[in-house]
């Protein structure tokens, strides 16, 4: 095979290939897309921090210098099989060829690929910007730079690129020179590959002085290619390597998962650094607080760490007795956790500080490196906050920050002021250079931050921890408004999965997919929301109908400790949010008389609306016969039957109920048929759609509407317990009660946990679990989760609480899924019935069937529960609706 | 079958072959997989021996929120059966095989197309002979991506445009459109109606006038009957039968659709 030409060839096929890529995808929407996805894994951090050597085991169908690898069959889900066996086997992270004329790849293998949860690489044959950031589309969290390939100042280029689009960027050189270079341009993830691309020769013996010195450099060392056997490894990792990439000789191997393993299994120790997961979310400190008004916003607004300076010199300055009684109005169990702050102080001084104030969070400022006294300190400091000052170079800084983790830091921080400039001098730090190291370290950052400059510093730097101290002042002293301020910027989700976009979307998902007759009956409605939203009078008379029809705020109720203690409790408190005491006994009423009220505004005679469990079709009834409109409600032949009692109801309240027998007669019948109904009578009537679901702009709209929950219980918790609950649940169907009470704890530390209906089983048509068992997709007008089958045809969901009895999701569920800051989880029938009956004989409550997910969830989690802990569940409606269900399965 | 020039040139040809003729074109919908995948390209060679100058191939889907109960309902027994996008595409590539020229756009809501990433649903159906895709849930503008994708890969886009449609949104149709546009004359889903839409004739003549020739100009939903053809084939480029057919399908198969479509085509003559 012709040397030189092999790799011209391919550059010059993947440039094509780039060039009608681009004219599909143009460059700036490629772009706006990437920025709407969640961060990437961690890929490099992944191989440098384990403690043994890594292996990144290879998909691909062929190659130049071997031929065909048949190992890998041709379809999209072979590719994943054969990744599927190496995750089994122990692989750190994958490597996909996706190249196609050399290699056989395909894009749609990555993400078949990384749906094993291992981080990927994508080797293909990148020259430009564009090809970084289109790795990332497709879901790579790596990207492959062949130094050979990338001349002069090109290379740095694509390496800022990869900062830039969240990759990480595997630099691959083969010789001294191309070595040179890639250290030259900061590289922090060096591949040496033992192939000469020119020759296709291979010699590991020849490149292993290439790993070590690329190692003793501070780089993370990937050995490629001509890696067969233990010893192979052994050599490598005996120069230094922190990982192999093996391709070949796996998938010429009978069982590639097999041959994998031998390699994990013998795969030798190494030294590394052990330090923190990089957290999904930057964590908060306010710093140089000194007045019980900027404590009481940090608890207020949740920051993770209120910072204390304690060194005299400073400005803000606080003696420990002075910290002492500052942090005595800290809440117990929860709340921010207070940190002294010094730079240079004795190790004599900074413990005498810990036991004046009663702190053990400590920030230690003003070394280059660690001071030895630190791992030595009694009490030893929890969070331990290092600061790194002086800012040289990415891979320079990342050894710094290791060598304060190594020292027994939580935390490291970034800080742009010299060492000798002391704290607070307020100099920025390039972002770029943050998220850089932070790719290989969490890293946070420190110096200029303020309320309106942090949201944009996360988006770019992706900081482990932000800080800032001068930023949250007015006049040089603390600002209770800019503390609010600063963390709940900081906490704004740089994929937008927290608030809706121009488009409709939350993040990657939402927007608005249906025919073109509803088209301006949406822009209408979003036009109209637009103004009702911020309209006194709308808004007045919203107000008035929650307090005196609706009946709000619902309490919140702290179940008996007694009663919890049967469950394993040791202390925890579960609170329930009570939205089966509101009018027709669920949150669904707020979300109806918010939209009747609009369609009244709008002048629409007729409303229309779909119901599963009957909850959202009494609430709209309801709400129409206050209102004075006519009211048609959709509803499932099969809920019908389910639900009677609502049947009745509904019907008394003047509205007429059109069973729908399409389908399984359940949601989603009804929904399809409500939307074929406004389809046709759009001009007159408003859809009152009961779930944040569906398009824009019902998804916000809904949620806005269903936010008064969670505004009503984080004031609430406050009062009672003094700061915001551990964790919030909600049963999640199409998700209204969910993302109601959630909206306003987004910006909070709290854990958001969804329950899913797991129906029967996880078996595709046993359950409505669309975020923890679907795919994305379109149904009901937005992209979203959906429990589907590969051909795009949707499940049949099965859950015995007609109300979460949907294949879809809500998109901003979905959005928030995707970042992990949603964390799902699902609950069977059975246990949402045992659920029940638990509740009814503990507390007296008889839940909804749907709400009775989350109470089995949260009862679940007890025996794991903090003592302090605190936990807010959305009770979100009444079980009388069920009681026929109930008797049948439970009996009597 | 050699040579055959697919696409949006196909398919503007065959309106313009019709023109010649001075009758509209004849669009036939039929559902892929109904009421099995052989009777279903039973069904299709009967409509395209009987006078039908395109064909539509629905895809069946599981919510198919923009059709009527005829093809809902169709939709559920074709997928009982197995169909879905696999169905239209081998129907094609069956009437392909058979020697049947004529252009067939694929009706398929926006889900199953982009099940597997969009890009491979595409291929296949340029791949075995498709010539454009009519999306339903798909409004003009609404995933640009898509548009390009078609256009690159030599598939017709057509977009829909109804009653309450702006003229804003009606040039976006136009524009995006490179197939032909569609208009639906009433407010609704797809099936038979008693008459048509009042309304129906100036809403496709005001489009026409939009469109201004660089695009023919189809009316479909409702229409069941060879009168009802007839009074659009006055007014516009081609008339869309689609519950009917389905119908017809459903209660006597190929044979009872052959003597409907050659008296649907009777009925776009416009001399």
């Amino acid at each position: 095979m012709a040397g030189p030409s092999v790799l011209d060839g391919l550059l010059a096929a993947s440039r094509r290939r780039f060039r009608a890529e681009r004219r599909i995808l143009p460059f700036v929407e490629l772009r706006r897309e990437v920025g709407r996805l969640p961060a990437a894994r961690p890929f490099e951090s992944a191989l440098r921090h384990g403690d043994r050597v890594a292996l990144i085991a290879e998909v691909k169908r062929s190659s130049p210098s071997t031929g065909p690898l048949p190992a890998v069959g041709q379809g999209t889900a072979d590719a994943r099989e054969v990744a599927r066996s190496y995750a089994a086997a122990g692989a750190r992270a994958l490597s996909i060829l996706t190249e196609p004329t050399g290699f056989g790849g395909r894009d749609e293998d990555l993400a078949a690929a990384a749906s094993t949860g291992l981080p990927t690489l994508r080797k293909d044959f990148v020259t430009d910007a564009y090809g970084v950031w289109h790795s990332r589309l497709i879901g790579a969290d790596a990207v492959l730079l062949i130094a050979r390939a990338l001349p002069g100042a090109l290379l740095a280029e694509l390496i800022a690129a990869a900062a830039d689009a969240g990759l990480d960027a595997l630099v691959e050189v083969h010789d001294a020179a191309e070595l040179d270079r890639a250290l030259a341009a900061d590289a922090t993830l060096i591949g040496v590959n033992a192939r000469d691309l020119a020759t296709l020769d291979v010699d590991l013996g020849a490149t292993l002085p290439l790993v070590r010195r690329a190692a003793e450099a501070g780089a993370t060392v990937v050995a490629e290619s001509g890696i067969r056997q233990p010893a192979d490894v052994e050599a490598a990792a005996a120069a230094g390597a922190a990982a192999v990439l093996v391709g070949t000789s796996l998938l010429r191997a009978p069982d590639p998962g097999a041959a994998a393993r031998t390699l994990v299994d013998h795969a030798p120790a190494r030294e590394a650094v052990r330090v923190p997961s990089h957290p999904a979310r930057a964590a908060v400190k306010v710093c140089g607080q000194r007045d019980a008004g900027g404590v009481a916003a940090a608890v207020r607004a949740d920051a993770d760490f209120v910072g204390f300076v304690i060194d005299p010199q400073s400005r803000r300055a606080v003696s420990p007795s002075d910290v002492a009684r500052l942090t005595g109005a800290l809440p117990h169990g929860g709340g921010p956790r207070p940190v002294l702050v010094t730079r240079a102080a004795s190790p004599a001084e900074v413990e005498e500080a810990m036991r004046t104030a009663g702190v053990r969070g400590l920030q230690v400022a003003g070394f280059d490196e660690p001071p030895s006294w630190v791992r030595r300190l009694d009490p030893r400091p929890d969070p331990l906050i290092g600061v790194v000052h002086v800012i040289d170079g990415v891979r320079a800084t990342v050894a710094k920050a290791e060598a304060w983790f190594a020292a027994g830091a939580t935390h490291v921080l970034l800080e742009g002021a010299s060492r000798d400039q002391g704290g607070g001098s307020g100099r920025s730090l390039d972002p770029h250079l943050v998220a850089r190291v932070g790719r290989v370290v969490p890293v946070g950052i420190a110096g200029g931050l303020t309320p309106a400059t942090v949201a944009e510093t996360v988006r770019r730097a992706r900081p482990a921890l932000v800080d800032a101290a001068g930023g949250l002042e007015r006049d040089g002293r603390p600002d209770p408004r800019r503390v609010a301020g600063f963390v709940r910027n900081a906490r704004r989700d740089p994929s937008g999965a927290d608030r809706v976009a121009a488009d409709g979307r939350f993040g990657r998902f939402g927007g608005r997919y249906v025919p073109e007759t509803l088209v301006p009956a949406l822009d209408e409605l979003e036009a109209a929301w637009s103004v009702a939203r911020r309209d006194p009078t709308y808004l007045a008379e919203l107000a008035r109908l929650h307090r005196d029809f609706i009946g709000r705020p619902t309490p919140v109720f702290a179940l008996p400790p007694e009663a919890l203690a049967t469950r394993g409790g040791r202390g925890a408190t579960i609170w329930l949010k009570r939205e089966d005491l509101a009018h027709t006994g669920a949150h669904k009423i707020n979300n109806a008389v918010g939209q009747s009220l609009l369609a009244r505004r709008m002048g629409k005679p007729r409303v229309i609306a779909e119901t599963g469990a009957g909850q959202h079709g009494v609430a709209t009834a309801t709400a129409c016969a206050l209102l004075g409109l006519e009211c048609v409600v959709y509803m499932g032949s099969t809920d019908i039957e389910r639900q009677a009692p609502n049947v009745a109801r509904m019907k008394l309240l003047g509205a007429e109920v059109r069973p729908v027998t399409t389908g399984n007669g359940t949601l989603r019948d009804a929904l399809n048929e409500a939307l074929r109904d406004w389809v046709t009578n759009v001009e007159t009537t408003f859809y009152v759609l009961g779930s944040a679901a569906g398009p824009h702009p019902y998804p916000d709209m809904v949620a806005s509407l269903q936010e008064v929950v969670g505004t009503e219980a984080r004031s609430q918790l406050l009062e009672r317990i003094g700061r915001v609950p551990d964790a919030v649940i909600a049963c999640v169907g199409g998700g209204s009660n969910a993302i109601g009470i959630m909206r306003p704890f987004i910006d909070t530390r709290a854990r958001l946990i969804g329950v899913e209906a797991g129906g029967r089983s996880d078996a595709l048509g046993d359950h409505a679990a669309s975020l923890g068992l679907g795919s994305p997709g379109v149904l009901h007008g937005a992209f979203t989760m959906l429990a589907q089958d590969e051909a795009g045809q949707i499940a049949e969901p099965h859950s015995v609480s007609a109300g979460l009895d949907y294949p879809g999701v809500g998109p901003q569920l979905a959005a928030l899924a995707a970042t992990g800051r949603l964390e799902v989880t699902r609950a069977r029938d059975a246990d949402a019935l045992a659920a029940t009956r638990w509740l009814a004989e503990h507390a007296g409550i008889i839940p909804a069937l749907e709400s009775a997910h989350a109470v089995a969830v949260a009862l679940d989690l007890l025996p794991e529960l903090d003592p302090e802990a605190h936990v807010l569940v959305n009770l979100s409606g009444r079980g009388d609706k069920d009681l026929g269900i109930i008797q049948r399965e439970l009996g009597g | 079958m050699t040579g055959a020039t697919r696409g949006p040139r196909a398919v503007r040809a065959a309106f313009a072959a019709a023109a010649g003729e001075d009758r509209a074109a004849l669009v036939c919908y039929l559902l892929a997989g109904f009421p099995s995948e052989a009777d279903a390209l039973a069904a299709a060679e009967a409509a395209l021996a009987s006078g039908a100058d395109l064909l539509e191939i629905g895809v069946p889907f599981s919510d198919p929120l923009a059709d009527g109960p005829t093809i809902a309902e169709a939709g559920r027994v074709a997928l009982a059966t197995g169909g879905g996008l696999d169905a239209a595409v081998r129907l094609i590539r069956g009437l392909r095989d058979a020697g049947h020229e004529q252009p067939i756009m694929v009706m398929t809501y926006l889900n199953p197309l982009l099940a597997g990433g969009g890009r491979e649903a595409l291929r296949a159906i340029a791949d075995a002979g498709g010539d454009g895709l009519i999306v339903p849930d798909l409004p003009a503008g609404g995933m640009p991506q898509l548009e390009r994708l078609a256009a690159g890969i030599g598939l017709a886009m057509t977009f829909l445009v109804a009653p309450n449609t702006g003229d804003d949104r009606i040039r976006a149709a136009i524009a995006g459109s490179t197939g032909f546009l569609y208009v639906v004359p009433l407010l609704g889903v797809t099936g038979a109606r008693a008459s048509i839409a009042e309304g129906a004739v100036p809403l496709v003549e005001h489009v026409r006038r939009l469109a201004d020739g660089r695009l023919p100009v189809a009316a479909g939903f409702g229409i069941s009957t060879p009168e009802q053809a007839a009074q659009l084939a006055r007014v516009a480029d081609g008339v869309v039968v689609g519950s009917a057919l389905v119908a017809a399908v459903r209660d006597g198969g190929a044979d009872a659709l052959r003597p409907f479509v050659s008296s649907l085509a009777g009925a776009t003559a416009r001399g």
